[in-house]
């Protein structure tokens, strides 16, 4: 019968308190490689990129002479060797050194230390949102994915799923702010009262908040699928639970494991996603900071912004291990 | 003894794979008493799960049940899923034959024992809304006694337990507990001794024996394996291609099987010389006629192969042949 | 010998009939295959793909040819001409092959890289299986899109650039599934029998795993392509596209920078914008209906009781 397809947990049974020991170096060792990969990536882009590393480390638009390039290039030590110039950029990174701005005329720390509470704040709300709904019609969709209502919110996430987040923004923008004035076009530059900001990221988050259920709402419903054709789930009924209860008391918790890891993996997406929104929105975070970076071809913020999200997704997908070693009894065991 | 379960010209089919009509279970009859064990034997794929789950209306909602199952006076095929989920867990058990995965991996032995106290006690909340306190505790100390009598020395540390952290004889008597929290009356326990070793199913013998004993439950034991049920079962229907061909007490069974395919049966035992049927049963899809189990029988004669013999009963045993008319 | 003979034949016979069951000719045979490759995705694509193939057909105009710029829609510019004067629809048309192109081409680097890392992973197993997992996991991690958007300021893409920055950095996921379904195979009874007979590894894994992996590669490399259409759109955005090739991504940007939407000009905006998701939903609908297809497949394996 259908309920007993595959023996999938088996294996779990065998692992052994040794076994988690090595799970858990394991990752410890991957995430270390990540970090340093991407610290090394950064370090090594603008000077192995085509054109004058100087150039690339200070940003191609600013305009200097000869002599202040060669000064310059002493002064970031570039004319050393490449190990030199390593424990010299690791230097700088412990004392949170990032590079000097001269198109903003400060230090790329303090520029980014400025914008990335607005992106964060953005971010962390939509993905919230977002998790929530995606989650829960999701998992209704997927448990009766015949009925026509269903069918329909399905293709429509997909559509939605499909869309360039930007350009569903510029609709956004289009329909709610140009036409109908509902809300404002331009960002919050204003005293930041929570009302404002409210009334000024209400929009983007709700297209933020879209977007990422999209993506939710495609694995939730998979996995509900899956998940609802399990043995316990008939087993739940067996027990006289019956119908919806049986999803939320039994499947849901197992269906959402995996949007844990897509939630992290998906981190830097949204990430993306939500710099290509804050330029269409004009919102005063690290996207059009971006934007104007690369218009200016301002390489060090470019670099800085790059480190500072990467680190941050790597962080986000940290917290998902911890969070679903917490969430899934089968992958901790008592020792 | 009152009859507790009756069951009367079962139907189940579905459609298969190739848009096929697949007959599983037709015209089966059968009763269990009160207190009683009755056993359904047969080959994998003669349809005793569908039996089991049909009783329970756990049947996947595409496939077709006809007949009547009248349990307390009840038709259960007329109920409505409401007043089925009621009777379910609480008056009528089922134990699936794949513990491990019958438990939900990420609740705790705790939560899922206690499940069934919840689900059927919320009808009584409202009324002992003071004792509320009292009442988790009182949930507690039977989920303690529940795995005490599943022979667990240590329950209160059972009791944190995942199903991925046991093994599946543990995880099979975690099962059997849950499905006995609240005594129902009728326990069905699908194929309980799959995938034991042994010792284990020794002592899974053991275990329902002890719960027949105790709380005076009735079960329908649907299992392959003979020599499990001859020291469990007070009856014994031997199952063939979706229909009851013989039913008799075990003693009478095992001394003088009628049907050719129960004598088969005892013949493929290793003690009886392993001597397997020829042959393969019939897809469920595409029934050969007249007797489903002709193409098999060395006994056939030529009615065999055009009339379908009827269940006949005299003494307390029924066979479904032509040779004992 | 006669029997490694047999063995060669049934190995290439395989191999076509698996070929030929995916790359289905006879497709519009099975009414009901057809309905679960979604119906509307493929009639989509089939649009977009002509348009693709044969712009020159459909566009009014040489997407060069200038007239009058800022120019409202009319029976002679059906959705009006740009800043510099040309026609959109044409525009849009054209771009069609460009923003195809770059899908299709940087999921076939992506494939192909995912598609040897997870095979020689899950196939030798040991040491290298670790660390090539280790690494598909730290490159995991690293969000695509910021570093793309760095590279890309540092190289000045054109549009082959841009299709192997997006074709290198995506490959990941399709490594692992191959990997696990690797994994599945090598057990096989098929694959034990070809070892014991002494084929090279090679052999094996173009002859035997290979043909098997097709049914989990054919979704994957479809919603490769439809996000590295989208990953292309959205860098386009940013002016990092090759503006020599005008996709509907560069459309969009020009359109958003060069007063499109300030002027509230909704035709110059919203087609190419409409095309990426329609043309990107085809394909991943196309995407779809592979994987529940196969999902299909492996359910009826153990429907066997």
């Amino acid at each position: 019968m259908r309920y007993e397809a595959g023996a999938t947990f088996e294996g779990n049974t065998l692992k052994t308190v040794s076994g988690t020991m090595r799970e858990v170096v394991r990752k410890t060792l991957r995430y270390a490689t990540s970090f340093l990969l991407i610290i090394s990536l950064n370090f090594a882009l603008p000077r192995l990129m085509p054109g004058d590393p100087v150039k690339n480390l200070i940003g191609e638009d600013v305009y200097v002479s000869e002599a202040v390039m060669e000064e310059l290039r002493i002064e970031m030590g570039l004319n050393r060797p490449l190990y030199e110039q390593f424990t010299a950029y690791i230097g700088d990174l412990l004392r949170f050194n990032l590079g000097y701005s001269y198109h903003l005329h400060s230090p790329v720390a303090e520029v980014l230390r400025e914008r990335i509470g607005w992106t964060l704040l953005f971010v962390g709300v939509s993905i919230f949102l977002g998790a929530a709904l995606g989650t829960l019609l999701g998992a209704y969709a997927g448990w009766k994915p015949e009925t026509k209502a269903n069918r329909l919110i399905c293709y429509g996430f997909i559509a939605l799923s499909c869309t360039p987040p930007y350009f569903l923004a510029l609709i956004c923008l289009d329909i709610f702010a140009f036409e109908l004035g509902l809300f404002p076009f331009k960002g919050f530059y204003d005293v930041p009262t929570p009302g404002s900001v409210m009334y000024h990221m209400f929009l983007p988050v709700t297209v933020m908040a879209l977007f990422s259920a999209s993506r939710n709402f495609l694995i939730m419903r998979g996995s509900v699928i899956q998940e609802k054709g399990q043995l316990y789930a008939l087993y739940a009924r067996a027990k006289g639970l019956y119908d919806i209860s049986i999803l939320f008391r039994h499947v849901i918790k197992n269906a959402s494991l995996p949007i844990i890891t897509l939630l992290a993996l998906d981190f830097g997406f949204l990430f993306s996603g939500a710099l290509f929104t804050e330029i269409v929105f004009s919102l005063n975070g690290m996207g059009t900071l971006i934007y104007d970076a690369i218009i200016g071809k301002d390489y060090p913020v470019l670099q800085g912004s790059f480190l500072v999200i990467a680190l941050a997704v790597l962080l986000a997908n940290m917290l998902a291990d911890l969070l679903y070693a917490i969430a899934d009894p089968r992958v901790r065991r008592p020792t | 003894m009152n009859t507790l379960l009756e069951v009367k010209d079962l139907n189940v089919s579905f459609q298969g794979n190739e848009n096929e009509t697949v007959n599983a279970v037709s015209g089966l009859s059968f009763f269990i008493r009160e207190k009683e064990i009755l056993a359904l034997v047969g080959e994998t794929g003669c349809g005793k799960s569908a039996v089991a789950h049909a009783v329970v209306r756990l049947l996947p909602s595409e496939s077709r049940v006809m007949g009547t199952i009248k349990f307390g006076g009840k038709n259960l095929l007329e109920l409505s899923e409401k007043e089925m989920s009621g009777l379910r867990g609480k008056e009528i058990s089922i134990i699936f034959q794949n513990p491990s995965l019958a438990l939900n991996p990420v609740y705790s032995i705790e939560h899922q024992l206690a499940e069934p106290l919840r689900i059927h006690g919320q009808k009584m909340k409202k009324k002992v809304k003071k004792t509320e306190g009292k009442k988790e505790n009182n949930a507690l100390s039977k989920v303690v006694k529940a795995l005490e009598s599943m022979g667990f020395s240590n329950p209160h540390e059972c009791m944190r337990y995942y199903p991925s952290w046991c093994s599946g004889g543990m995880n099979q008597r975690f099962l059997i507990a849950a499905s006995n929290m609240l005594d129902p009356v009728l326990l069905i326990a699908d194929e309980p001794s799959k995938g034991l070793d042994r010792s284990r199913v020794a002592e899974l013998e053991n275990e329902l024996k002890g719960l027949k004993e105790r709380s005076g439950t009735s079960m329908l034991l649907i299992s392959h394996d003979l020599s499990f049920v001859r020291r469990l079962a007070d009856r014994i229907a031997v199952m063939y291609a979706g229909e009851i061909v013989e039913l008799a007490e075990p003693k009478q069974f095992f001394e003088k099987p009628f049907h050719p395919y129960a004598l088969g049966l005892l013949k493929s035992l290793p003690e009886n010389g392993f001597i397997p049927i020829p042959g393969s049963s019939p897809s469920l899809s595409s029934l050969p006629e007249g007797c489903r189990f002709h193409p098999r029988c060395s006994f056939k004669e030529k009615r065999c192969m055009q009339e379908h013999p009827e269940l006949k009963e005299s003494k307390g045993r029924a066979v479904r042949c032509f040779l004992w008319a | 010998m006669m029997q490694k003979e047999a063995y060669l034949q049934e190995s290439t016979r395989r191999w076509k009939d698996s070929i030929a069951h995916y790359l289905n000719f006879d497709i519009w045979k099975y009414e009901r295959t057809l309905k679960k490759l979604n119906r509307e995705g493929l009639f989509l694509f089939a649009f977009f793909l002509v348009l693709a193939l044969f712009p020159s057909l459909f566009a009014p105009y040489s997407p060069t040819e200038r007239f009058i710029s800022y120019e409202s829609p009319s029976i002679a510019h059906l959705l009006g001409t740009n800043d510099i004067g040309n026609d959109i629809l044409s525009e849009l048309v054209y771009g069609t092959r460009i923003s195809m192109m770059v899908g299709f081409a940087s999921a076939c680097i992506s494939t192909l890289i995912g598609l040897m890392i997870g095979l020689c992973s899950g196939y030798f197993r040991g040491t290298l299986d670790e660390l090539l997992m280790g690494f598909t996991d730290v490159v995991l991690t690293i969000p695509k899109i910021p570093l793309i958007i760095i590279l890309g300021a540092f190289l000045h893409p054109s549009i082959w650039t841009l299709i192997l920055v997006l074709g290198l950095l995506s490959w990941e996921s399709i490594a692992r599934v191959v990997r696990s379904k690797t994994l599945q195979i090598r057990e096989a009874g098929y694959v034990k029998s070809a070892r014991c007979m002494g084929f090279s590894s090679f052999h094996i894994m173009r002859s035997e795993i290979f043909p098997n992996l097709t049914h989990v590669l054919l979704p994957k490399f479809m919603l490769a392509t439809a996000s590295a259409m989208i990953s292309e759109a959205s860098l386009s955005f940013l002016g990092l596209g090759d503006i020599s090739m005008k996709s509907w991504g560069i459309m969009l940007s020009f359109a958003f920078s060069r007063g499109g939407f300030i002027r509230d000009m909704g035709w110059w905006y919203i087609p190419p914008g409409v095309c990426i998701t329609l043309c990107v939903m085809s394909i991943a609908l196309i995407g779809f209906g592979f994987e529940e297809r196969d999902k299909e497949r492996g359910n009826r394996g153990v429907d066997a009781e």
